[in-house]
């Protein structure tokens, strides 16, 4: 990089025309210098991207955080979630089911090691991301349906674009059980278990989010915990909460987890 | 609150998150800054489709010129973005500039006004996949530390959001970051050959 200050002022157009012009003779018959030249063409226009990405993300996130409490005020929980709050036997119900479900799927990983068993049940249980939208989207594009969508793709430059701009989206507006929720998993499929954990913990105490969104972000903080290696007794004490509540949606999901850990 | 020109410029140059904040929502809500840009595009013929994508292109260009502090203050904050959006509105709609939907596309390829612009658009790609690659390996806090850098933020400001005690720690960060970025990208196949083909 020796003539890294003078190539910088070449290329910001502040040479006065003498030197410019002495600059450019210089290139035609020096190869080296010539390189040096376009390598940091390159780099300043790499550089360039890199911050209209960030400047982008910015923006999005804003718009996202926006979109999350601008103009319905706080969410209200989905169709599906008021159902079952007023007819709690199809809540009992669809519990049942999914433990019946659940335990047929999970039975077969007794003797699993706690991160295989975490992949086994967050591959049973993915996350439903419909549970969570709330009526702010109604009539208006959904600014964070395309987080959904890059978290579902699981592709990484994807997961790790909406990891991004959902942090930051969380910083512009704290709290929001959705960004949490969508968070949580993003950083869960990147390998990033202790900010999942850490997220799903949030959203888990989060007396802003409806009970059946609070429950399964217990359970994701579970597998989060198991996956990023959580020591035992974390797991036990986490998992003595969760099973306390009897009517936790996951409750024989975490039961059967703990026989399986022990 | 309604903040001033001289707030919103303040806000978006220091390091306060606050501010910034509130500065991003007045560019990206305040209705009166929307009406203003919209109609200027109605009036220009722009289709409704394109609309969302001018204002942020628009939203982007405008942070960049009060970041780094291109904005001269001879006009209200509101024009100048107003004329920000009038020229990518120009730009874009210019003779011989791709349509905005993939679609539209000529088949037989025939018009190199097009052409010229898939060439752009991959090329695009290629850097932003480069990009990518080089910020792996050159980890988050140099990648931000460089981003920051490049978008014309002074070393106190960067200093600031990095989260260091003192502004030298920081210029010693960023100037190790940038030669580690140049080494990254000499070992970069794909950079290597863009270089060699320009070079």
């Amino acid at each position: 990089m020796k003539n890294f200050e003078r190539i910088a002022r070449y290329l910001g157009g502040e040479m006065n025309p003498g030197e410019r012009a002495t600059f450019e003779e210089e290139i035609k018959v020096d190869k080296a210098l010539r390189e040096e030249l376009e390598t940091q063409r390159l780099e300043e226009e790499l550089l360039d991207i890199a911050a209209e990405q960030r400047i982008r993300n910015e923006l999005e996130a804003i718009q996202a955080a926006g979109a999350a409490v601008g103009r319905q005020g706080i969410k209200e929980p989905g169709k599906v979630v008021k159902l079952l709050h007023r007819f709690p036997y199809l809540a009992a119900a669809g519990i049942l089911l999914l433990i019946v479900a659940v335990f047929a799927i999970v039975y077969p990983g007794q003797g699993l090691s706690p991160v295989a068993l975490a992949g086994q049940e967050y591959a049973a249980n993915p996350p439903d991301f419909s549970s969570v939208r709330g009526a702010e989207t109604a009539g208006f594009a959904d600014p964070l349906g395309k987080y959904e969508n890059w978290i579902e793709s699981g592709e990484p430059g994807l997961l790790r674009q909406a990891a991004d701009t959902l942090a930051l989206a969380s910083e512009y507006s704290p709290g929001y059980p959705r960004i949490q929720f969508l968070l949580g998993h993003a950083y869960y499929r990147l390998g990033r278990f202790k900010e999942a954990a850490s997220q799903f913990e949030a959203l888990a105490r989060n007396e802003r989010a409806a009970v059946l969104t609070r429950q399964p972000a217990g359970y994701y903080q579970l597998l989060s915990l198991m996956k990023g290696g959580g020591k035992k007794a974390d797991l036990q004490s986490l998992i003595n909460k969760l099973k306390a509540d009897p009517d936790h949606v996951f409750h024989s999901n975490i039961v059967d987890i703990e026989q399986k850990l022990r | 609150m309604t903040l001033t020109d001289e707030q919103l410029i303040n806000a978006l140059r220091k390091s306060d998150a606050e501010g910034r904040r509130a500065a991003l929502q007045w560019l990206c809500y305040d209705s009166t800054l929307l009406e203003m840009a919209r109609s200027v595009l109605l009036r220009m013929n722009a289709r409704e489709a394109d609309f969302e994508d001018i204002l942020q292109e628009a939203r982007i260009a405008f942070l960049r010129a009060i970041e780094c502090g291109r904005f001269e203050r001879r006009s209200s904050l509101r024009t100048f973005y107003i004329g920000i959006c009038r020229n990518i509105m120009l730009k874009r709609y210019a003779p011989g500039t791709e349509p905005a939907d993939i679609s539209e596309l000529p088949l037989s390829g025939s018009d190199a006004g097009v052409e010229q612009r898939i060439v752009l658009r991959e090329e695009r790609e290629e850097r932003e996949r480069i990009l990518q690659h080089l910020f792996q390996q050159l980890g988050e806090k140099c990648a931000e530390a460089l981003s920051l850098y490049n978008r014309g933020f002074p070393m106190d400001r960067i200093s600031a959001d990095m989260g260091y005690g003192q502004v030298q720690s920081a210029k010693n960060v960023v100037h190790k970051c940038r030669e580690r970025f140049r080494v990254l990208l000499t070992q970069n196949e794909a950079a290597v050959k863009i270089i060699k083909s320009r070079s």
